[in-house]
């Protein structure tokens, strides 16, 4: 037993074993516990929750999916059938990247307005820089070199895309992307929600968190299409430090980027 | 923190009573350190629905975990059964910040009203008349109020249109009456009498409660704002029964929508009452909560 409740474990487990879907699709670990409290009509905490789905994992009972806070599904020896095939997403966040690298390309670097003589680049950053530290790897950077009429020297300015699926857009992507802006001056989320898609009904708490943070909100329609991409909110200015952003990037790009960067900022 | 009990009554239906209990309820859960009990005493049962959703509230029925139920084993039956078993807990379907919100419900069953009629027979046969069958069903509800007084931080009423003796036993041992009112000339009308009733009750019963209208399902026509002005008016003076909210309830289609059965969803509660619903029950909170 946890302590202050009055409920076992073990009776937790079990009725989470009972409520899972038998053919293995996920059910996301708020609604579970929502589910298992309702059932049971006792509270459940956070912690005597997941000591029971700790319970069921050291039995193989269940296995666990992440975003939106993780979910649990029946293990293949309940259900008979492997539930990873069940989570499948048409639009893994993999195959997202290559559309979402080139609507920045061609379509969200035009819309920063830049000055003539400026300069841009896109990289992706999902797999570059440290591997410890949460929240830190945006998928994608954008980088731009500004240069003005009258104003000495250039303006760089850093801006940080977090992607997430169609199940994956949630608070705590909002979260994820504000997270990343410790190393950057804008971010963003960039969340693949067709129209009509069933998780919209989250969309108003999303970009709520979204306009309370400053992170700036883009919804992918159709990921073939970038012309039906939208962009529902701008980013706020983050005043991030120089060399904050310095350190930044040099973690991030590559040796070739942070040449054309140099170039571009230095004239080298 | 004390205990606040809250009826929510209006002689007229098609108000928003239920949906101002629902909201009202869910929205002062969320807080924390809050916990509420829904207390159906509508024949309709549909705050029950609403709350439960339709395989628990099926279940409640089933199980004779009803109000009816209770006050038929104690009122006809002499039974003595203790109200604690009659309510669900846990029974909502929302949660807010990663925690389940603490709402208990007392439900309702579309057998009330055939349980009302049939206590008012048998006690009415015993010569009991009907000032003396409010007044035991008082006897039963109020201790029991005390112990919800105990256990709770809020308990909502959610009453049947028009003044039954199930009604005037909730806004006897209320601290807080809520009339839900739409504002138009006939609403006006009606809270003109239900006004005087509640004076009455209160006379009758000696309970300190205090009386708010609460304006519900407010349009835009000049007509809706002239009689607003004028309950605003009938409000808060030296000889008034009632006080009026700040808070208004407009007429919208999110109302209902946010009441909708929820049976295969969890969400969260901002999911639940998105902008502008969620403002307006959180303004509705504050103000209950402010009430001393």
């Amino acid at each position: 037993m946890v302590p202050g409740v009055q409920v076992s474990v073990e009776k937790v487990a079990h009725r989470i074993v009972e409520l899972l879907p038998e053919d293995g699709s996920p059910v996301i670990n708020r609604v579970m516990r929502t589910m298992v409290a309702r059932t049971l009509e006792v509270a459940v905490s956070p912690e005597l929750y997941f000591a029971a789905l700790d319970y069921l994992a050291l039995k193989k009972r269940i296995g666990r999916s992440r975003g939106q806070g993780g979910g649990v599904f029946l293990a293949q020896e309940v259900s008979g059938e492997t539930p990873a095939s069940k989570i499948k997403d048409s639009w893994p966040e993999a195959k997202l990247m290559e559309p979402l690298e080139r609507y920045l390309k061609e379509h969200f670097v035009k819309t920063l307005d830049l000055p003539s003589g400026s300069t841009w680049m896109i990289a992706n950053a999902s797999s570059a820089g440290p591997k410890s530290g949460q929240w830190s790897r945006p998928d994608f950077i954008a980088v731009s070199v500004m240069r003005f009429q009258l104003l000495p020297g250039r303006n760089v300015q850093v801006h940080s895309f977090e992607l997430k699926t169609e199940t994956g857009g949630s608070v705590q992507a909002v979260h994820e992307a504000l997270a990343q802006t410790r190393f950057t001056h804008f971010g963003h989320l960039v969340w693949h929600l067709p129209c009509g898609s069933k998780d919209e009904v989250r969309l108003a708490d999303v970009t709520a968190q979204c306009e309370t943070h400053g992170i700036g909100l883009i919804l992918i329609r159709d990921p073939d299409q970038p012309g039906t991409w939208e962009i529902k909110l701008d980013p706020a200015y983050k005043d991030t430090s120089a060399a904050t952003v310095d350190a930044f990037l040099l973690s991030r790009l590559s040796g070739h980027q942070t040449g054309q960067l140099k170039k571009a900022v230095f004239g080298e | 923190m004390a205990c606040k009990v809250i009826s929510v009554v209006n002689m007229k239906g098609g108000v928003g009573k239920t949906s101002t209990v629902i909201g009202l309820g869910e929205t002062l859960a969320t807080n924390p350190s809050d916990s509420v009990l829904v207390v159906d005493v509508d024949t309709q049962a549909n705050a029950s629905y609403c709350l439960a959703g339709e395989e628990i509230f099926k279940e409640l029925v089933r199980d004779e975990r009803t109000i009816d139920a209770f006050l038929h084993r104690r009122l006809v039956d002499g039974d003595n059964c203790e109200i604690e078993r009659f309510i669900r807990k846990h029974v909502s379907h929302l949660s807010h910040q990663n925690r389940h919100l603490d709402i208990s419900l007392l439900a309702s069953s579309p057998d009330l009203r055939v349980t009302e009629r049939e206590i008012i027979f048998y006690l009415t046969k015993r010569n009991l008349s009907m000032e003396a069958i409010e007044g035991k069903t008082i006897g039963i509800l109020a201790p029991a109020i005390e112990l919800f007084r105990q256990q709770y931080t809020y308990v909502i009423f959610d009453c049947a249109p028009g003044i039954s003796a199930f009604t005037t036993a909730a806004i006897s041992v209320s601290d807080i009456i809520i009339i839900p009112t739409i504002p138009d000339f006939l609403s006006t009308l009606g809270l003109a009498a239900f006004a005087r009733s509640i004076l009455k009750e209160r006379r009758h019963n000696r309970s300190n409660s205090a009386a708010y209208v609460l304006i519900t399902r407010k349009n835009k026509t000049k007509h809706h704002k002239e009689h607003h002005d004028l309950i605003k008016g009938r409000a808060g003076g030296p000889d008034s029964v009632f006080g009026i909210f700040d808070t208004v309830i407009p007429e919208s289609a999110i109302i209902p929508q946010a009441l909708r059965s929820v049976n295969d969803a969890h969400p969260t509660y901002t999911q639940k009452y998105a902008d502008p619903i969620g403002n307006i029950f959180s303004g509705l909170a504050k103000e209950i909560r402010g009430i001393k």
